[in-house]
């Protein structure tokens, strides 16, 4: 399929400092994934061609942990459970920080932070999408079967048309992610893909 | 061998630290079926015997009991295989949408107006519900659990309600999909993931 340069977006979630430096905490648990499909330069590489073919690039943050920041909950979900604990993506800490290489430039969009796993689920990013007619999504970056998958389910049920794209996302462990792009993504998306075929889908 | 270790140390860590969440009281606690409806079981299957037994174990308890039932997203712009596979499903005969005999609605329980989506939390009567009764125990079981119900766990989470699932009375597309969810995915979300004897003692008065 094609994909018209004013109406996708590549959207990339939690690429983080702690999800992907060697430093980062969770490194230790993504590097198995991430090391063996190659995900980091795979991500920038669709990075790139999607600034050069001037479509929309996105970022959906998780929430950064900051003291206090999530008190009045009474239920911590288990995420949020163990981010309380680790302080995972520090708010002003280099982990919760971006990727060098897979940050940010000025135009981009960046939403407000998502505090589970959808980047959609209580953010601005559906509608500041909206504002730049955004219809179709690749979504790339952490964690396969967690924040990738439910910010996928959440944009197929906003409406949007959802490309997963297998070796541009990493998970906690390589049999979750094996399950997840193998069972999961090609049933919640509409397009099941990888970087190389993607990135000569993208350039013609 | 590492990434191993880590993932169970962390998950020992996480079900350990929530341990003091996992109470039932009856006026806030609801066990929430998601589609389970004829075009999705067959009364034949264990499953079906399962369901039965979680809508019995919440009506003794006093649980509220909700119906959430899905419809076919017909006209959708981009539909996924999951729709096309509850399109179809549904389609097969024309009592395929019904509620399941296996839960068959009591006057007391609340059936849900059919939804097209893939969570349950994409109508807005479902939080409407959630406020109006007070809910924070949520207790969630279905026949679609790779596809509407791993969503309607993952929107549950991001609200402020202990979710429960019960991992026998969930079925996937494949075995091995339900191995993912039941296993892996569900526990990063729910605080618990268990099976109807447990939940039948830890509700037990």
């Amino acid at each position: 399929m094609a994909y018209d340069p004013s109406t996708t977006a590549i959207l990339l979630v939690d690429p983080y400092n702690d999800f992907l430096a060697r430093r980062g905490q969770a490194w230790l648990m993504t590097k198995d994934v991430a090391l063996s499909n190659g995900m980091i330069g795979k991500a920038q590489s669709l990075v790139e061609v999607a600034r050069d073919r001037q479509m929309t690039v996105a970022y959906a943050p998780h929430y950064r942990w900051r003291p206090n920041g999530l008190e009045g909950r009474k239920y911590l979900h288990p995420t949020q459970f163990l981010q309380e604990k680790s302080h995972i993506f520090a708010e002003g800490k280099a982990g919760g920080k971006f990727l060098p290489e897979l940050a940010p430039v000025e135009g981009d969009i960046i939403s407000s932070e998502h505090s589970c796993s959808s980047g959609f689920a209580g953010t601005d990013l559906h509608v500041q999408l909206q504002g730049r007619g955004i219809t179709h999504l690749i979504i790339i970056g952490l964690i396969t079967n967690s924040c990738i998958e439910a910010t996928a389910r959440s944009a197929v049920d906003l409406g949007y048309h959802v490309t997963l794209v297998t070796d541009a996302v990493a998970a906690f462990s390589p049999v979750e992610h094996n399950l997840a792009i193998r069972e999961t993504y090609p049933r919640i998306g509409h397009l099941v893909t990888d970087t190389s075929s993607l990135l000569e889908t993208l350039k013609a | 061998m590492l990434n191993r270790l880590l993932n169970a140390a962390t998950g020992w860590y996480v079900r350990r630290g929530l341990r003091g969440y996992h109470h039932y009281p009856a006026d806030k606690t609801a066990v929430i079926f998601i589609d389970v409806q004829r075009a999705f079981l067959d009364a034949e299957q264990p499953l079906s015997q399962s369901l039965a037994s979680l809508a019995q174990l919440a009506r003794s308890r006093g649980f509220l009991v909700i119906h959430a039932p899905v419809t076919a997203n017909t006209g959708a712009l981009y539909q996924t295989p999951a729709h096309r596979r509850i399109e179809h499903a549904l389609s097969k005969h024309p009592n395929a949408s019904d509620i399941a005999p296996a839960v068959k609605p009591v006057p007391s329980d609340i059936v849900l107006p059919e939804r097209k989506t893939l969570s349950i939390f994409e109508l807005p009567a479902v939080d409407a519900l959630i406020e109006k009764r007070g809910l924070e125990h949520l207790i969630l079981a279905g026949p679609l659990g790779d596809l509407t119900l791993d969503s309607s766990l993952r929107d549950a989470a991001q609200r402020d309600i202990h979710t429960t699932v019960v991992s026998d009375c969930v079925a996937a597309s494949t075995s091995a999909a339900l191995e993912l969810e039941v296993r892996y995915t569900m526990p990063r979300y729910a605080h618990l993931v268990t099976d109807l004897d447990d939940l039948r003692r830890r509700t037990d008065q």
